[in-house]
């Protein structure tokens, strides 16, 4: 018999003695690691039972309101228009589309979407950034924060900075793994093709491990400073 | 515990997948929350666990939506077809918060509650079972186990749970409705039954 899954561990826990169990009692006999994770499904079960504070009650709408909808949204808003920016006929080379570039961050993204990606604004002093910081806090011996500086040619080769500090700002050394590939940081900086950075625009996750450190992961995350 | 309804946890899997903040809102409370405010079977609680590796709730929250959302984790919900059934989402994604937890746990040490990542399967504990470990021996405990099973699944239940320390006798009466003395006499009569068959089979002794 194959391990169980979450779901077949779970309603195994839920109603035991059902006759049709008895393969994965026998299997939960003969593997340890699934013996473990059983464990762990009843310990969800038991759960019921744990209080739920005001606290976590009143955390819990903001909480969702901060993670569901808009940042990857308006993230991904914004490389589909620099996708088709690089991939459209004859245009090789283009500038970011500028409706991203404009103050009010808040705004930008909205006004993104109603202006044609025709419009012309001079990048000259413009960047692109997009702010990533792990879960855990400042101080707490494992935040980071990563910076990602887009070009402003978008062109296969055209190289992304990325630069890590720490906690008051120091850069740190270490692998950042994003993308899905392990990027070595050294001084708190590193580079990544523009190409690399499409191919693999789906990739959500995000963790950096310092030098002799172990991975924490993070999220993306506006700051105020952010495409200003 | 949950009542389940299938047609209920499937509009309520796509109000995640369409990621509806009063759904995740739900999961943050039931799921996430319910899981930090318990403790781990060695007594850790699973709040300063995460605290122990500067993480929050929210911080626990964020990496259970991003596996979920982020790699398209939430469609393994319904996609056993082979399972007809199916835990609510609540009991699904409490599961995958600990694994969460233990996996960060794993990559991030500390020095405060490493214990519960170590927490190995004891393999004395299948010693006790597979003494020589030979795979006829396995089949006759693979017998004697299942037309104990077959014959009263309590009984059967109640000696997996107690013969590889999974719960302890009043985590397994509260579970099943029964003191937690009764517990241990069925367990002591299942393990006596199982010791005879087994003999009868010529299998090990245990």
């Amino acid at each position: 018999m194959k391990c169980l899954t979450p779901n077949e561990l779970l309603c195994f826990a839920m109603e035991p003695l059902e006759q049709e169990n008895s393969s994965a009692a026998l299997h939960l006999m003969q593997c340890p690691e699934c013996r473990a994770n059983y464990e762990l499904a009843l310990e969800c079960l038991a759960d019921d039972d744990n209080v739920i504070t005001a606290e976590d009650e009143a955390a819990a709408d903001e909480a969702a309101a901060e993670l569901t909808g808009s940042l990857w949204k308006k993230f991904y808003s914004y490389l589909e228009k620099v996708s088709g920016t690089l991939s459209g006929p004859g245009n090789i080379f283009k500038s970011a589309p500028s409706g991203f570039l404009r103050p009010a961050p808040a705004m930008q993204f909205a006004a993104a979407s109603r202006e044609s990606t025709g419009i012309k604004h001079s990048l000259e002093n413009d960047e692109v950034k997009f702010t990533f910081e792990s879960y855990a806090a400042p101080g707490s011996g494992h935040y980071w924060k990563m910076q990602m500086t887009m070009p402003r040619i978008f062109s296969g080769s055209a190289m992304i900075s990325m630069k890590v500090t720490g906690d008051n700002g120091a850069a740190l050394d270490g692998t950042l793994d994003f993308l899905n590939q392990k990027t070595a940081f050294c001084s708190g900086c590193a580079y990544v093709t523009f190409k690399t950075f499409l191919e693999n625009k789906g990739c959500k996750e995000i963790s950096f491990a310092p030098q002799n450190g172990s991975a924490s992961p993070g999220r993306l995350k506006f700051l105020p400073e952010a495409l200003q | 515990m949950i009542a389940f309804d299938l047609e209920k946890e499937r509009a309520f899997l796509q109000r995640l997948k369409d990621e509806d903040k009063e759904a995740w809102s739900i999961i943050f409370k039931k799921s996430v929350c319910a899981v930090l405010a318990g403790t781990t079977k060695n007594g850790f609680s699973y709040r300063q666990i995460v605290r122990d590796r500067g993480l929050n709730d929210i911080s626990v929250y964020g990496m259970l939506y991003n596996y979920m959302v982020g790699r398209g984790k939430l469609d393994n919900y319904l996609s056993n077809k082979s399972v007809q059934k199916h835990s609510p989402i609540i009991y699904w994604m409490r599961y995958y918060v600990k694994m969460l937890i233990l996996d960060h746990c794993k990559k991030n040490e500390s020095p405060v509650s490493d214990e519960i990542i170590d927490n190995p399967v004891s393999e004395n504990q299948d010693e006790k079972l597979l003494t020589d470990g030979s795979r006829e021996n396995w089949q006759s405990v693979e017998t004697c186990f299942s037309k104990m099973w077959k014959e009263n699944p309590m009984s059967a239940y109640v000696y997996l749970l107690k013969r590889y320390d999974m719960l302890r006798s009043k985590e397994i009466g509260t579970m099943l409705g029964i003191t937690p003395e009764n517990v241990d006499t069925i367990f002591h009569r299942a393990d006596k039954n199982m010791k005879q068959m087994l003999r009868k089979e010529g299998g090990m002794a245990i």
